[in-house]
């Protein structure tokens, strides 16, 4: 496989970096950005692949809560906390530059845009990881971490309140989820990504039909 | 059964020689115009290579002669001290905690002839089963010097802990899959060292603690 003493070097350094205390950032979810990454990016015309797996593999290096005071500068100091290793790992000074771009910009928190090939594959890799079965898996898994419920009881769609998705989970789809196609910065993420959002709106019109409840028309997509 | 096994760094970790190499350094550069430069200016610039931690704190690129100067410096003050060098005040009761759960050995990135006669001075051969330092030519990293530590000691490097001072040490260790405990004993500051991500701590017993507690 190529690459394959590369990605052999960031497993192991990202085992022996991982705690397991997050299973939704565990490194599974990097293998699947960065298998997502170079998918995306060699639809798109190619892109350094080193870089990408590289920046794949530590973009979450320092990954705080979603609700930490000093999220927004995670993926930043991710790319900072990268720059010793991808130099141990013999990248110059070029691809060490592209990589932490990439590892900067692939956060929506940072509000940074993506430049570069790499950099727009890493983003729209890590978003898809949000939608489809996988986004469903990882949604409801954080919002247990942040103690956040599943639906709203009484409204669970919100016909007749606001969204509030720190307080409930499928909130969150309205909110952020089923906006993430129009997000995306390359058209085979973008293809990808309303392939995904499908999977979300047939869990919520499922959900309805359990629950015995309207699915707004936004959420029928 | 000892499960894990603790690579110790020397300089700056299990000896404390911060203040006498951060004195060489200021005085050294002082010879070559810049006076004023402090410890903490020291732990503030510290990086490898070293000729870019020499030219931050000459505040422009450091000349090959001036580099020579530092390094010259270095071997001449150094060595008539190191004997007189303590160990860090928590070193014997870090080696003795860990030695309960985990094998030890040193890795070094100084001359092994200076290592071995400081090993032998402060009596610790005991506790390692193997000590290593720099014995070739040329410059080796320590994550090549770090890999071949590993394969003479047959350990899995995954099982493995370094405890060391510098985010060389982290970048060493990162790719082989070996964790890494980083002190704030030595020569780089504490936000260099938080900034990799790694745990660091401001004694050998809170890393030895962290390892067994790990």
């Amino acid at each position: 496989m190529p690459h394959s003493k590369l990605i052999a070097d960031l497993e192991a350094a990202f085992e022996a970096h991982d705690d397991s205390s997050d299973n939704s950032h565990d490194i599974n979810h990097a293998r699947r950005v960065m298998r997502s990454a170079l998918e995306i990016a060699a639809g798109e015309g190619g892109g350094n692949q080193r870089v990408i797996i590289a920046a794949a593999y530590l973009h979450d290096w320092i990954n705080l809560p979603k609700n930490h005071p000093d999220r927004a500068r995670a993926s930043t100091l991710s790319a900072e906390a990268a720059r010793p290793i991808l130099e141990s790992l013999g990248f110059d000074e070029a691809e060490r530059e592209a990589a932490c771009h990439a590892i900067v910009a692939h956060s929506f928190s940072a509000g940074i845009a993506p430049e570069t090939l790499e950099a727009k594959a890493l983003q729209d890799a890590d978003r898809l990881e949000a939608l489809g079965a996988i986004g469903l898996a990882r949604t409801f898994a954080i919002s247990g971490q942040l103690g956040s419920s599943l639906f709203d009881g009484e409204d669970p769609f919100a016909v007749n309140r606001p969204l509030d998705d720190k307080r409930y989970s499928v909130d969150h789809f309205e909110v952020k989820l089923l906006r993430l196609p129009e997000t995306m910065q390359t058209s085979m993420g973008r293809q990808l990504a309303d392939r995904r959002a499908d999977v979300l709106r047939r869990f919520l019109a499922d959900l309805a039909e359990e629950l015995g409840a309207a699915l707004p028309q936004g959420a029928r997509g | 059964m000892k499960n894990n096994h603790v690579i110790w760094d020397w300089n700056g970790t299990l000896l404390d020689d911060f203040a006498i190499t951060a004195q060489i350094t200021a005085d050294a550069l002082a010879e070559l115009g810049r006076p004023g430069v402090t410890p903490e200016m020291v732990r503030e610039h510290y990086r490898r290579p070293l000729s870019e931690y020499f030219s931050a704190l000459l505040g422009r690129t450091a000349r090959p002669d001036e580099l020579r100067h530092l390094g010259e410096a270095y071997e001449r003050n150094y060595d008539p001290a190191m004997h007189g060098l303590p160990l860090a005040i928590d070193a014997l009761d870090a080696l003795s905690t860990l030695a309960e759960r985990a094998n030890q050995s040193l890795l070094s990135m100084a001359p092994h002839g200076q290592i071995e006669q400081l090993i032998e001075h402060h009596g610790l051969g005991s506790h390692f089963t193997l000590v290593q330092g720099f014995t070739g030519t040329g410059h080796p990293t320590k994550r090549e010097s770090l890999e071949r530590h590993c394969e003479t000691l047959d350990v899995n490097p995954r099982a493995c802990w370094l405890i060391g001072d510098t985010v060389d040490d982290f970048a060493a260790a990162a790719p082989l899959g070996v964790r890494t405990a980083l002190v704030t004993t030595g020569m780089q500051g504490r936000d260099a060292l938080l900034a990799t991500g790694a745990p660091v701590f401001d004694s050998l017993a809170d890393a030895a603690g962290h390892i067994l507690n790990a």
